[in-house]
């Protein structure tokens, strides 16, 4: 009887651990299988799947692809009002939200079971473990980085128009852009013909971030490519670390400096950087968007190729970027860019101090 | 002012003994009611567990949340004809239940390996993350992510880090002829330091997919709970669990030191040997899987010992049951009070670092350091 109670008085103990493995028990159990949606439609989307679109469609729920909605859509009203309140994206585009002044996006807990919450017909742009909930979470960006960034954005503009029904609207935005790249690219072409210096002289360009932050480093910036006959000196480099990136670069003297990120006013304030010849000739300049970037710019990359050749042949090519940029908005949105808007896109403010950068101000 | 104002009289004492009284009052209540605290634990970790099943940012009302609860957990069908809607049973079975039983066995797991690990080194001042079991855990694991290993490889990198952090602790310490006090301590500080600075390099190592795991990884974090994970954490545990509980009668002897312990029939190397690795496999899973989820280890122990004494035939589960209601608790905070994925370990620091400062200055010191 003793015997009998000490085992009872110890194996009580194990009480807690039997019942959290009888709960855990519960984890075989089988799943719900979410039935197909009665209404809806099916895409294929960037990955080759097949997803069904719930009708009617609500919207997307775009996490960081606020940016890829509004530009390759041209819908803003296809924007879920939630879960699109990203402070620097907001700050990116406020020339978006100027064309479109009611989009007005609040926030809203992402946490799984809060979008579970939400009405079937929205479309989650970056939330892929939703789809164990028979949700559409389609993928609109292929996988990897492709080689041309082009067939990236293209793809984004197919899916993102198809989820919203709308494929013809996406056709017609690749046409524009590729009609519009390409009279950019033949404006420069015809305006530079028998013109350029030779090779031997051309000028030398790096792209580099974060200048005046605590992360300097390289960033292979495509603008070899360009046909704008520019050497990219830090092609092919990848960085190595911010006093590493900050050795080479000031060993490479390059004649013009792009910067991706940090603005140009404090970066030829820093004394670390006053023995370049970039600085010495104030030819350091923030990027307007990204040539070659992350975001795949749709609006603004015609745009910023007339960008970068105005400010590496300044004596060979007219300013003429404010009326191209004036006219894709009027073509793409039916919006009048103003001055106000201009020098803001431009970030006139951001290159005050940068030399030749004048010729993008109003009276030029 | 009155003569009595001037001269109050010593309610002071007066309060301690009744205080005194009734601590004594309790600890007989607990010696002769001995099956009272494992059954007051055990319905306090089974009734916080169906409570965080039932509550979450899902709209749902508690009845039906209950019922689905009961449908999953009861051998037969209830109801007979269930009606409620799939995302609700989804929610329900494919969220709440992996992230309740992932944060309860990881607290366990801490609150089990940390009782064990002051135990066997007569200190109260170890746990898994000071005498660095769990940065050893953490670059393991950080080595096999670099190297793109997933699953099983993870856990058994992560394992094999914790071990070698362990031993290394444990030798250095030997060392310096300083195994049981302040120079454990120091060992795990030095060792730990070594592992974090192999984090670091991985860190800077890693492409931004890794980074980003690394990161998500050392923080500690419930999130990312599955079936899989769960049933990941949960084997290594019930198996070194397992062990821990046979051996912990023998954890008390040990506590009289190895002379006498070894007087008294115990292999003292044989033993020390078998629960570093018990201790090691139980935190590299629980590392492997959620992170490093510090504090946990140190701080529930104590409370454990207030709750059931030193007696480790009771302090080992008693401080398993407390370390699963303490970092289910705090899940539940930041999952439902906090609506954000607020790093669990980020939370347990918060929380184990005042606890402990707090004890630190209530014993003054006292029995915390034998050197």
């Amino acid at each position: 009887m003793i015997f009998i109670h000490r085992l009872l008085r110890e194996l009580i103990w194990f009480g807690p651990f039997a019942g959290v493995f009888f709960l855990a028990l519960a984890l075989f159990r089988q799943g719900p299988i979410f039935p197909k949606p009665g209404q809806a439609r099916t895409i294929i989307d960037a990955a080759g799947e097949n997803v069904a679109i719930t009708q009617p469609f609500q919207g997307f729920i775009p996490g960081w692809h606020l940016f890829d909605v509004l530009q390759k859509t041209h819908r803003p009203e296809a924007l879920a009002k939630v879960g699109v309140n990203h402070g620097w994206l907001t700050e990116r585009l406020s020339v978006l939200y100027w064309v479109y002044p009611g989009l007005n996006p609040g926030a809203f807990s992402d946490d799984l079971e809060s979008i579970l919450a939400h009405d079937r017909g929205y479309v989650y742009l970056a939330r892929p473990e939703v789809k164990r909930f028979g949700l559409a979470a389609p993928t609109i960006m292929p996988s990897g980085r492709p080689p041309d960034a082009e067939d990236t954005m293209f793809t984004m503009v197919r899916v993102l128009n198809d989820i919203a029904d709308q494929s013809g609207q996406g056709q017609f935005i690749i046409e524009s852009f590729k009609l519009e790249k390409a009279l950019v690219e033949a404006g420069v072409e015809i305006e530079l013909t028998g013109v350029l210096p030779p090779p031997e002289r051309r000028p030398r360009t790096l792209a580099m971030v974060c200048p005046d932050g605590e992360w300097t480093r390289l960033w292979g910036s495509g603008m070899a490519d360009l046909k704008l006959g520019l050497t990219d000196i830090s092609d092919g480099m990848s960085a190595a670390g911010r006093e590493s990136d900050a050795e080479r670069i000031l060993y490479m003297n390059p004649d013009f400096i792009i910067l991706r990120v940090g603005t140009a006013e404090v970066f030829l304030r820093d004394p670390r950087w006053q023995g370049l010849e970039a600085v010495r000739r104030r030819r350091v300049y923030s990027n307007i968007t990204d040539l070659n970037g992350y975001t795949y710019d749709l609006d603004n990359i015609p745009g910023a190729y007339r960008w970068l050749a105005e400010l590496v042949y300044p004596d060979l090519l007219q300013p003429r970027l404010r009326g191209i940029l004036r006219a894709h908005y009027l073509n793409s949105y039916q919006f009048y860019l103003n001055d106000f808007y201009l020098d803001y896109l431009l970030q006139l403010d951001l290159n005050g101090g940068s030399s030749g950068y004048n010729r993008f101000e109003r009276h030029s | 002012m009155p003569q009595a104002f001037q001269n109050p009289p010593p309610y002071g004492p007066r309060l301690k003994i009744v205080f005194l009284n009734s601590l004594s009052a309790v600890r007989e209540f607990r010696s002769s009611h001995q099956w009272f605290m494992p059954v007051l634990l055990t319905l306090a970790l089974m009734v916080t567990m169906v409570c965080s099943l039932l509550i979450g940012a899902y709209p749902m009302s508690f009845w039906r949340a209950g019922d689905i609860t009961l449908s999953l957990t009861l051998p037969w069908a209830w109801p007979e004809e269930a009606t409620w809607p799939l995302m609700e049973l989804a929610v329900i079975q494919m969220i709440r239940l992996p992230r309740v039983l992932l944060a309860t066995v990881a607290g366990m797991a801490l609150g089990l390996s940390g009782a064990a690990l002051q135990g066997l080194m007569r200190n109260p001042l170890v746990g898994p993350d000071l005498v660095g079991v769990s940065s050893g855990a953490a670059l393991g694991g950080v080595f096999a992510i670099m190297f793109y290993w997933t699953g099983a490889a993870v856990v058994a990198m992560a394992f094999l880090g914790g071990l070698l952090a362990l031993g290394g602790t444990f030798g250095l310490a030997k060392l310096a002829r300083s195994a049981d006090g302040i120079g454990l301590i120091l060992s795990g500080i030095f060792v730990g330091a070594f592992c974090v600075s192999g984090v670091c390099l991985g860190l800077f190592l890693a492409d931004d997919h890794q980074m980003s795991q690394i990161v998500h990884w050392i923080m500690g974090y419930l999130n990312e709970a599955s079936p899989e994970t769960v049933w990941l954490l949960t084997g290594p545990t019930i198996f070194g669990g397992s062990v821990l509980m046979l051996l912990r009668w023998r954890l008390n002897l040990l506590s009289l030191g190895d002379v006498d312990a070894f007087s008294m029939g115990i292999r003292v190397r044989s033993l020390r040997l078998v629960i570093i690795a018990m201790v090691s496999l139980i935190v590299a899973a629980q590392v492997s899987v959620s992170g490093v989820i510090g504090w946990v280890g140190l701080v529930v122990p104590h409370c454990a010992r207030t709750l059931v004494g030193p007696d480790h035939r009771r302090l080992l589960p008693a401080s398993a049951v407390l370390g699963g209601l303490f970092v289910l608790l705090i899940d539940d905070f930041s999952r439902v009070v906090l609506r954000s994925d607020v790093a669990t370990g980020t939370l347990t620091a918060l929380i184990g670092t005042p606890f402990i400062c707090f004890l630190f200055w209530r014993k003054r010191n006292k029995g915390w350091i034998h050197d």
